[in-house]
C-alpha cells in the first residue's frame, strides 16, 4: 500500500517494513510442494483455497496478501491453535514463512490440547537428506509438527547443493520448543545464528550433533550451553571452527552431560578437554576423543577426573606419548571404566598399556588396534592386570606374535569370554606345546581373521585350551588344513564362520555337523571352493536348528539345494548361494520348498538362474528379502 | 471551554471534523500535529469516507475523559458490536488502522479476523 498522506516532510516516525529485517529472507524459501509437513483438520481444507476477499459492494476483489507482513503475523499469532496456524501456513509460501516465524511465547492464546493428549510432547521425529534439506521443508515441519505433539528429533544431512540455512533453523527454534535432539551433517550454510535460534527456542535440547559444520564457531556452542542446561549428549566432528571456548561453556552450564564425542576438530586442545572433566558436577559416562591435537595432559585429566566414565574411546591422538597412557592408568580415576577402545595411538607401548590395565580394575571390554609399538610382553602384562576383562580385541598390532596371543589367553583370568585377533601379521604357528594343565574354560567366542601365519598347531592348542567354545570365526585363514579344522569338533559350536578358508573340505563339515547338529545355528563357508553337495547332504541330515547358512562361491549344484529342501528338520531363515554358478533354474522347486521359513535369500551372481525364476521367487516368497 | 478541532479529508473528498485530542489516538496524525505540518485539513488519501467515518466513530468512543466516561466492560461490549461487519469492511478498517497507526483498533481488528478464522467464518473465496 502506498503512503496515505500526501504531504512533504518527515515520515520516518513509523517505518513500514517486512516482518523480517532482511527483505530477502522470505525469498530464500523455495516453492512449497506436496511434501509440506502441515496438518489439516478436515473441516479446514475447504476454506483455505485462495487468499482473496470479495466485496459485496465493490466488484474488484481485494487480496488479503496486500496486508503488510506485520498485520498477517499479528493475526496468525492470535489464532486459537496449531491446527489453525497449520492451515494458514499451507496457503502460500509467504504465509508459511510468517507462521513459522512466530515464537511460542508470542502466541496470544494457550494452545489447545492435541488429539493425542499431552503424553506425546516431542514424540515426532523428522529427517531431511540431501536436496530435500530446504528452508521451506523445515518451516513446514516446524508448523506441521506443532499441532501433533511437537517435534522431538530433527536430523539434517545436507549436501553441497543443500538449500538449508539459518532461516530454516529459525523456524524450528520458534515453533518447536519440545525439540530434544538435533543433528546437523554437512551443512556449511548454517551459521552460529541458526544455533542461536535453536538455543533461544529449544531449552529442552538434550542431544546435539554437529558434523562437518564448518561455519559454526564457539559462539554457537556457547549459546547452546547457556540456554540448554539439559544437554546430555554432544557430538562434534570435523567442525574446524569450534574449540576450547565452546567446550568451556558446555562444561560450565551443562551439568547433566553424559556423553561427549569429539573428532577431527583442530581447535580443540587440552584446555577444552580438561574443562569437560574437571567440572565438579561432571557425570560424564562416555567420552570419545578422536584425531585431536591434544597431549598427555588430556589423558592425565581423564585418568584423574574421569570418575564416572564407563566407555572411553581414544583414536588417532598423535601427540599423546607413552607418558600420557602411563599417567592415565596411574590416575586411579577410571574405576568405573567398563569399555576401552584405543586406535592408532603411538603412545600405546607395553608400559603404557600395562598401566592402563592396572588402573581400570573393572574394565570388561578392550579393543586395541593399530598399535605398532605393542609387543607380547605388554599384551600379557595387560591381560594379567585386567582381572575383570571379558572381551579382548586386537587389530593390526603387528608386533604381537602367537606367544602374546596364547600368553594373554592363559593370563586373562576366569572371566574372558571373547577374544578377537584381526590382521596381526606376526602371528605364526606354535612350535612348542602349551602346559598340559592350562585351560581357558570361560572363553565362548574366538575370532581369528586375516592372520595369514595362523596354522594347524595353533588350532590344535585352541581345541585343548578352550573346551567351551560356542562361536568361532576363522575368516580368511588360508594356512589351516583339514587336520587343523578337525581339532575344533569336540566343542558345542553355535556359530561358525570359515569364510575364505580355502582348505576347508566336505569331511570337516560332515564331522562338525555330526558333532554339533543340535547346537549349530549359523554356518558361513563363503568362498570355500572345495565344499560340494556332500556338505549340504550332511547339513540336511544333522542340523536341527540351523537358521543361517552361507554357501556362496562353493562348488555346489542343484542336487545340494535339493538335499537341503528335502530335510524335514531344517528351518533356514537366511540362505546365501551367491556366486554359485552350478545352481540353475532347476533348483526353483527346492528353493520354494525352503521358502516357508526363509526371510532372506541371496542369489547374486548366480549366472545360471534366469530373471524369470527370480521374478517368480519374488512373487511367491513374499515374506523373503531376495538379493539378485 | 472549546477544544481545538481539525479536519480530515477522505480519498473521495469528504471532510470530517474531529477534536484534536481524539485525533491524537492516530499516532500518524499526532506526529503531524507536533511537527506542525497540518493546515487544519489533513488529507487521508487511502481511506474512503465510509471507512474514515467508522475510524472517527471508534476514536470518539475510545477518547475517554471526564466529559466522556466509559467503563472497560462497556467499551469491550461496544467494540464487539462495532466489529460485527462484513470482512471487506474489517479488511479496510485494518488497513486504515495500520496506516493511521491506531494501536487499539489494529489489535481489535487482528483479534476479530483471528476469531473469524478460528470459527470458520472468514471466507477466502
Amino acid at each position: 500500500m502506498s503512503q496515505i498522506f500526501s504531504f512533504a516532510g518527515e515520515n520516518d516516525f513509523y517505518r513500514r517494513g517486512a516482518i523480517y529485517p532482511n527483505p530477502k529472507d522470505a525469498s530464500l524459501l523455495l516453492s512449497l510442494g506436496s511434501f509440506a509437513d502441515v496438518y489439516f483438520p478436515p473441516s479446514k481444507r475447504s476454506r483455505v483455497v485462495a487468499p482473496t476477499i470479495f466485496s459485496a459492494f465493490e466488484k474488484k476483489p481485494v487480496s488479503i496478501d496486500v496486508l503488510p507482513d506485520e498485520c498477517l503475523f499479528e493475526i496468525f499469532r492470535r489464532l486459537s491453535g496449531p491446527q489453525e496456524r497449520s492451515a494458514c501456513a499451507f496457503v502460500s509460501k509467504q504465509w508459511l514463512t510468517l507462521v513459522s516465524s512466530i515464537r511460542q511465547k508470542e502466541i496470544d492464546v494457550p494452545s489447545k490440547i492435541t488429539e493425542d493428549g499431552d503424553d506425546c510432547e516431542g514424540c515426532l521425529s523428522r529427517s531431511l537428506d540431501g536436496k530435500k534439506a530446504t528452508d521451506v521443508r523445515l518451516a513446514a515441519i516446524a508448523v506441521g509438527t506443532a499441532g501433533r505433539g511437537g517435534l522431538g528429533k530433527l536430523s539434517i544431512r545436507g549436501s553441497n547443493s543443500a538449500k538449508v540455512s539459518d532461516l530454516g533453523l529459525r523456524s524450528i527454534g520458534r515453533s518447536c520448543p519440545s525439540l530434544g535432539s538435533l543433528s546437523l551433517w554437512n551443512v556449511s550454510t548454517i551459521t552460529d545464528n541458526g544455533l542461536l535460534e535453536i538455543a533461544e527456542g529449544c531449552a529442552q535440547l538434550e542431544k546435539l550433533e554437529l558434523n562437518r559444520c564448518s561455519t559454526i564457531t564457539d559462539k554457537g556452542l556457547v549459546a547452546i550451553a547457556k540456554s540448554c542446561p539439559n544437554l546430555t549428549e554432544l557430538t562434534l566432528e570435523a567442525c574446524s571452527r569450534i574449540g576450547d571456548e565452546g567446550l568451556l561453556a558446555i562444561a560450565r552450564s551443562c551439568s547433566k552431560l553424559k556423553s561427549v564425542s569429539i573428532k577431527n576438530c583442530p581447535l580443540v586442545r587440552d584446555q577444552g578437554i580438561a574443562s569437560l572433566l574437571s567440572n565438579t558436577t561432571c557425570s560424564l559416562a562416555k567420552l570419545k576423543l578422536q584425531m585431536l591435537n591434544v597431549t598427555d595432559v588430556s589423558l592425565a585429566v581423564v585418568g584423574h577426573y574421569g570418575l564416572s566414565i564407563t566407555d572411553l574411546v581414544l583414536a588417532g591422538l598423535s601427540h599423546v606419548s607413552e607418558k600420557g597412557f602411563w599417567v592415565m592408568g596411574n590416575g586411579v580415576g577410571l574405576q568405573k571404566l567398563n569399555s576401552l577402545t584405543i586406535t592408532a595411538c603411538q603412545g600405546v607401548t607395553d608400559m603404557g598399556l600395562e598401566s592402563v590395565g592396572k588402573g581400570c580394575p573393572n574394565m570388561k571390554k578392550a579393543i586395541i588396534s593399530k598399535s605398532p609399538l605393542l609387543s607380547d610382553n605388554g599384551l600379557v602384562s595387560f591381560a594379567k592386570a585386567s582381572l575383570s576383562l571379558e572381551s579382548l580385541q586386537l587389530e593390526e598390532c603387528h608386533r604381537v606374535t602367537q606367544f602374546g596371543f596364547f600368553g594373554s589367553l592363559l593370563n586373562c583370568g576366569e572371566k574372558l569370554k571373547a577374544f578377537s585377533l584381526v590382521n596381526c601379521l606376526s602371528i605364526r604357528d606354535l612350535t612348542t606345546g602349551l602346559p598340559a594343565s592350562s585351560h581357558c574354560s570361560a572363553l565362548r567366542s574366538l575370532s581369528i581373521r586375516n592372520c595369514p601365519g595362523f596354522g594347524d598347531a595353533n588350532l590344535a592348542a585352541i581345541g585343548k585350551l578352550c573346551p567351551q567354545l560356542e562361536d568361532i570365526d576363522l575368516c580368511g585363514l588360508k594356512g589351516i588344513t583339514e587336520s587343523g579344522f578337525l581339532h575344533l569338533i569336540q566343542s558345542s559350536l553355535v556359530k561358525i564362520n570359515f569364510s575364505g578358508c580355502s582348505n576347508l573340505t566336505d569331511r570337516v563339515i560332515s564331522a562338525i555337523t555330526a558333532r554339533n547338529g543340535w547346537t549349530l545355528e549359523v554356518l558361513n563357508i563363503d568362498g570355500c571352493s572345495n565344499i560340494t553337495d556332500a556338505s549340504l547332504v550332511s547339513i540336511a541330515a544333522n542340523c536341527q536348528i540351523l537358521s543361517d547358512l552361507d554357501i556362496s562361491k562353493c562348488a555346489i549344484s542343484d542336487s545340494g539345494i535339493q538335499a537341503l529342501a528335502s530335510s524335514d528338520k531344517l528351518k533356514l531363515q537366511i540362505l546365501s548361494v551367491a556366486g554359485c554358478s552350478m545352481v540353475t533354474d532347476k533348483s526353483l522347486p527346492a528353493i520354494v520348498g525352503l521358502g516357508s521359513t526363509l526371510l532372506g535369500l541371496n542369489l547374486q551372481q548366480c549366472r545360471s538362474i534366469s530373471n524369470s525364476t527370480v521374478d517368480f521367487l519374488v512373487e511367491r516368497l513374499y515374506k523373503c528379502d531376495i538379493l539378485s | 471551554m472549546s477544544t481545538k478541532k481539525i479536519m480530515l479529508k477522505s480519498s473521495d473528498g469528504k471532510m470530517f471534523e474531529i477534536e484534536e485530542e481524539t485525533a491524537r489516538q492516530c499516532q500518524t496524525i499526532a506526529h503531524m500535529i507536533e511537527a506542525e505540518c497540518t493546515d487544519n485539513v489533513i488529507p487521508v488519501s487511502n481511506v474512503t469516507s465510509e471507512i474514515l467515518e467508522m475510524v472517527i466513530e471508534y476514536c470518539n468512543k475510545h477518547h475517554v475523559d471526564a466529559a466522556n466516561p466509559c467503563s472497560d466492560e462497556d467499551l469491550k461490549k461496544w467494540d464487539k458490536e462495532f466489529m460485527e461487519k462484513d470482512q471487506y469492511t474489517i479488511f479496510h478498517l485494518m488497513n486504515a488502522a495500520y496506516d493511521l497507526h491506531i494501536k487499539s483498533l489494529l489489535a481489535l481488528a487482528y483479534q476479530t479476523v483471528a476469531d473469524m478464522v478460528n470459527d470458520n467464518k472468514w471466507a477466502f473465496e
